[in-house]
């Protein structure tokens, strides 16, 4: 049976700039949610990677006495794992964030893309923390923050627009399709090797280089480590690359979630 | 966008012309790939069901319209698609003026958090701007009774708690239409005195209402229309008084109804219908 299409007028739509403390609202709502019941509530933000850094320079600088040229390995496994986590938390927490809160969007609303936007803005704050924890790294190890480190603005960018992009896809998909979270955790592992974390994107030969910088993050951090530890510019052919990924999963991504957000309420 | 022609009368907050909404029930839904390739070589077994069908209806500016009904008649499926978190299948639907919804008490509301957190977050969700938040803040805890429990997790609350903190939020908003889904039996009896004089009072104000509702006792008082769905379909709309007088005699006469008066008058306590004679 075909029926006529409906016709919908609502003259007091809220757009999503209306709806913006919502954001912070539910971002806040999922920090404190992270550290509820805890004993050392938000404080784990930080004694985390003060844990994490404790061991891995044990490992690396102690045991091990590795070093990548002048930057101890710590710090340059430091400037990578930061973004890598940011990256990888942020898309799982996104991933559920649609599927998990369904119960709010049948009963308030709102657009459904604050709530991975929201869950993505959450682990700012444990980036923001993380990147302290590395700026009182660099003090320790009495290495000069050059100029060129504001680069790490328009690299941010590129980054975020990449962890948004997969965070739309991965949290629209995960609402008909419980396995995408199998696929995520697989990606990240393999993925993890394929980003330049526990090594320096100078290692690799050139004909893979420009494929591992196809990668986002590969971009974000090799950019990083070349204006903070050798004072230069990373070069446009190593970013565009990077840059044009991230363009297009961010385009994916929005385009998925446009396409499935009118099916998020229809389950039942 | 303002060429574009606005259907029905303008005077009307709400107008609702044939509006249907289909669910297809798929006996079972594929949620893995397998299931899904399989379902595209075999016919899909989906069911079509119309939740709501061919409602036409319409709410003056100012006014106060019950819908009243049996479980599963369409009643929450009408009212979120008037909240807009349902899309209709088909009919027209106009919705004048900005909007509120008290769908359930304390939808979003987390367990774990402080009452105090959860009508902060509840605000942002209803949209209620953070400075008028503020300076209401008081009120609003006030108005719930909770002044002494507003810091303490929200899973410790009493049923009739966390209604009341719930309808406050929702009373909070400034919204010039107000959708309100089966809250008005909740709380005793002081408590649902004060909310039908706050609701009088938005109404007074020229507030628009929708309340949904198997309470026919809150309909008849606060509305002065009333429309009654029977599975999906307009059974009976008019004055609020003769509606529900008309639902509560079919009531009467089928389904539960009929068992509950039938102990209501077994005084003598043998599970048979006493003899008027006994009385």
């Amino acid at each position: 049976m075909t029926v006529p299409p409906p016709t919908v007028v609502f003259t007091h739509r809220k757009s999503a700039w209306e709806h913006r403390h919502l954001l912070f609202a539910l971002a806040g709502r999922d920090i404190r949610a992270r550290y509820r019941q805890s004993f050392l509530g938000v404080y784990w933000a930080v004694l985390n990677p003060l844990l994490q850094t404790l061991v891995f320079w044990l490992v690396f600088s102690r045991f091990l006495r590795m070093s990548a040229g002048t930057v101890p390995f710590v710090v340059l496994y430091f400037s990578g794992v930061i973004f890598w986590n940011f990256f990888t938390t942020a898309i799982t927490g996104a991933m559920g964030s649609v599927a998990t809160q369904m119960y709010l969007l049948e009963k308030h609303r709102f657009p459904a893309v604050i709530l991975p936007l929201a869950s993505v803005l959450a682990r700012g704050m444990d980036l923001t923390v993380s990147a302290g924890i590395f700026g009182l790294l660099l003090a320790w190890y009495a290495m000069p923050v050059p100029v060129t480190a504001l680069v790490i603005v328009p690299l941010l960018v590129i980054g975020l627009a990449a962890t948004i992009g997969i965070s739309l896809l991965t949290a629209a998909l995960n609402t008909l399709y419980r396995d995408v979270a199998q696929l995520v955790g697989l990606a990240f592992t393999l993925g993890f090797f394929l980003t330049p974390v526990v090594y320096d994107t100078e290692a690799v030969p050139a004909g893979y280089r420009t494929w591992l910088l196809l990668n986002p993050v590969a971009t974000v951090i090799h950019g990083v480590r070349i204006a903070l530890f050798r004072g230069e510019l990373p070069s446009l052919a190593d970013t565009w690359p990077g840059a044009l990924a991230s363009v297009v999963l961010l385009a994916i991504g929005w385009i998925a979630f446009r396409q499935l957000q009118s099916t998020f309420t229809e389950v039942l | 966008m303002a060429t574009r022609q606005v259907p029905g009368d303008p005077s009307d907050a709400i107008t609702v012309v044939s509006l249907g909404k289909r669910f297809d029930l798929r006996h079972e839904r594929p949620t893995t790939i397998t299931q899904e390739l399989l379902g595209l070589l075999r016919p899909r077994l989906t069911e079509p069901f119309w939740a709501v069908q061919d409602v036409t209806m319409s709410v003056p500016r100012g006014g106060a319209m019950g819908v009243i009904g049996r479980n599963g008649s369409g009643k929450s499926t009408l009212l979120k698609m008037l909240a807009g978190t349902l899309a209709p299948t088909t009919g027209t639907l106009v919705v004048r003026g900005s909007l509120s919804t008290l769908l359930q008490l304390g939808a979003g509301f987390h367990p774990d958090f402080t009452g105090r957190n959860n009508v902060w977050l509840s605000a942002a969700l209803l949209g209620i701007p953070e400075a008028r938040m503020r300076a209401g803040f008081d009120d609003l805890v006030g108005f719930a009774e909770l002044e002494q429990f507003i810091d303490i997790p929200i899973k410790y609350y009493s049923a009739g708690m966390l209604a009341r903190l719930g309808f406050a939020v929702s009373i909070s908003v400034d919204a010039e239409i107000l959708l309100i889904d089966e809250v008005l039996g909740v709380g005793d009896l002081a408590f649902q005195r004060k909310c039908e004089a706050r609701m009088r009072e938005m109404m007074s104000g020229g507030r628009t209402i929708v309340i949904v509702s198997h309470d026919a006792h809150a309909v008849r008082s606060l509305c002065d229309t009333a429309v009654w769905l029977d599975r999906g379909h307009v059974r009976a709309a008019g004055p609020a008084d003769e509606v529900v007088d008309a639902y509560e005699a079919s009531s009467l006469g089928e389904g539960p109804g009929t068992v509950s008066r039938v102990r209501a008058a077994d005084v003598d306590g043998d599970g048979l219908p006493d003899d008027p004679e006994d009385a």
